[in-house]
């Protein structure tokens, strides 16, 4: 029973770092709240439900597909919005109040398209069996969410951490001037953050909507929320402080669930948010970062 | 203004009449300027004379109002910031922009950058044994000094054919900031061109072959170094008379 809820949280919490995990690289390297990447999200679950149900292809040709328009959608964001306020030096308030008009037009645009009640994967896609190591069963389709967010997780924080674009990445997180200065093509690399961010913010989607078995056009919102509590948590700009926050956010939300109610889920994990802001505005995980022009 | 302008096919770097502005602020009125192949070159002036933003300028982070930027006879005025690195016009800006939340050892990998291949970092170590010792420590951690014979290393794993600097000595004490014009001298003396901007203006001018003297966006001096190092009003502006 507690095995079952570990695993639970570990398969939640992988989810919301997932989602975090692009909210962040938009925030550390572009410097901008992304408010749209819950709606990026929402409709990179719509796309891998059209692409299942009316294209019929298989769950592994779908979830590349859908991430890739999740991340062209992202790209099409940066270039059509961000882009220009950038160039404009407009100040921090302007990229998320047109970000959060993004977001609603995302919204309405799911609405008309596909109609606002909930709707559901194929409920053939992962087979009714279980994976069992020792004395726990694991549903494959839990493995497979969580095997598939640790895997894109890895590899980001792999490429961040170990490889040339990476470093380039990060010096754009700390002064994108300094790192244009080295000949590093910035505004190339804000494109190619915005379409990976956006495509891991469409994974997260889909692996949302497989996990609560519900896609709908609201379900971007609660997310974002989520997404900026994980961050907050986990300490902000710090990739892997993300991560951190997502288990942990996932973590609160089962054990709340199991041990107190359903109801009380949110009202815990963001008055756990609160508490942490007090006793530590860095979060849990975080050292505090900077980020100069 | 004495010294004739040079013939442009001499030219490394040619500034045609340059103006920049911050909003409704002038920072650079109809400038001309340029520095030919093995040249060290001076730009000295008071705090806000307008420096800074024409190597920013050149270097493409400030887009000019109007003026054109000639590189090796060619207009680069439209060229994006990574696009002239690339063709090897550098730049180490002022307070020594270097990467503090990376190591040592990112920093100078990423001078390489534009270059391909595993960057050469050797020949850096050898110059400045400083950063060898710390090569895997956080940049952020190294002193002033350190820090701008780390952006000087790295500015030269990118393969400068103009090494623009913005005020190196700032904010070092004199005995740092003698190690750095002697590091400059040197690699001017092994065949660099160099650009330097400067507010030590006694040192800057008794290194560099020619220098301009800029004062709220315009020159109003320019010649040998030598020359300008004896002229009165240089003397009475900079010299403390
Ligand atoms: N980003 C900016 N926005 C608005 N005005 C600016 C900006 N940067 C510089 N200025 C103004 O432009 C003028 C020239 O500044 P600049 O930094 O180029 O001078 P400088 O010669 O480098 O001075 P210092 O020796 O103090 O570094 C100043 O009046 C300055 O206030
Ligand atoms: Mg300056």
């Amino acid at each position: 029973m507690l095995e079952q809820q570990i695993v639970n949280a570990i398969s939640l919490g992988s989810v919301y770092a997932l989602f975090a995990l692009g909210f962040t690289l938009i925030f550390g390297i572009l410097g901008v709240i992304n408010l749209s990447h819950g709606g990026i999200f929402m409709l990179g679950a719509y796309a891998a439900l059209l692409l299942l149900t009316r294209v019929n292809l298989p769950f592994w040709a779908a979830l590349p597909l859908a991430m890739i328009g999740a991340g062209l959608l992202g790209l099409a964001i940066d270039a059509l919005i961000l882009k220009v306020l950038r160039k404009r030096g407009a100040p921090h308030l302007m990229p998320m109040i047109a970000t959060i008009g993004a977001a609603i037009l995302m919204t309405s645009l799911a609405q008309g398209l596909f109609g606002s009640e909930t709707r559901r994967f194929p409920i053939d896609l992962f087979d009714q069996e279980n994976l069992t190591f020792g004395s726990i069963s694991i549903p494959l389709l839990q493995a497979s969410i969580t095997g598939l967010s640790v895997v894109l997780m890895v590899l980001m924080i792999w490429i961040l951490r170990r490889t040339r674009l990476g470093q380039a990445l990060r010096a754009i997180a700390e002064s994108p001037r300094a790192a244009a200065l080295l000949g590093i093509p910035v505004e190339r690399l804000f494109h190619l953050t915005s379409f990976v961010a956006a495509a891991l913010g469409g994974a997260a989607g889909i692996l949302i909507g497989l996990s609560f078995d519900a896609i709908s056009p609201f379900m971007g919102q609660p997310m974002l929320h989520k997404g900026i509590a994980a961050i907050i948590l986990g300490g902000l700009e710090a990739v892997r402080a993300a991560v951190l926050g997502g288990l942990f956010l996932g973590a609160t939300e089962v054990f709340a669930v199991t041990f107190l109610s359903s109801e009380y889920r949110d009202a815990l994990s963001f008055g756990l948010l609160f508490l942490v802001l007090l006793w530590r505005p860095q979060g849990l995980f975080g050292a505090a970062a900077t980020r100069s022009a | 203004m004495s010294a004739p302008p040079p013939p442009a096919a001499q030219c490394l770097l040619q500034v045609d009449h340059l103006r920049v502005a911050y909003g409704h602020v002038e920072a650079v009125r109809d400038i001309c300027l340029e520095v030919r192949t093995g040249e060290m070159v001076a730009l000295v002036g008071a705090n806000g004379a307008g420096k800074s933003t024409t190597l920013m300028t050149l270097s493409g982070l400030v887009r000019p109002r109007s003026g054109k930027i000639l590189w090796e006879g060619q207009d680069i005025t439209h060229w994006s910031p990574h696009q002239r690195v690339i063709g090897g016009l550098v730049q180490v800006a002022e307070g020594r922009a270097i990467l503090k939340t990376l190591t040592v050892l990112e920093n100078l990998q990423l001078g390489a950058f534009t270059q391909p291949g595993t960057p050469n970092i050797t020949p850096i170590f050898e110059r400045f044994p400083i950063l060898r010792q710390r090569a895997h420590q956080l940049a952020g951690n190294l002193s002033g000094g350190e820090q701008q014979m780390l952006a000087l290393g790295r500015a030269l794993l990118s393969q400068p054919k103009l090494l623009m600097l913005d005020e190196p000595s700032m904010g070092l004490a004199p005995l740092v900031v003698r190690d750095i014009f002697a590091i400059l001298r040197e690699i001017h003396e092994q065949g660099m061109t160099i650009l330097l901007v400067e507010q030590n203006v006694r040192q800057a001018l008794r290194l560099a072959d020619r220098a301009y003297v800029m004062e709220t966006g315009t020159f109003s001096l320019s010649g040998p170094a030598r020359e300008l190092v004896d002229d009165p009003r240089v003397i009475a502006a900079y010299l403390g008379g």
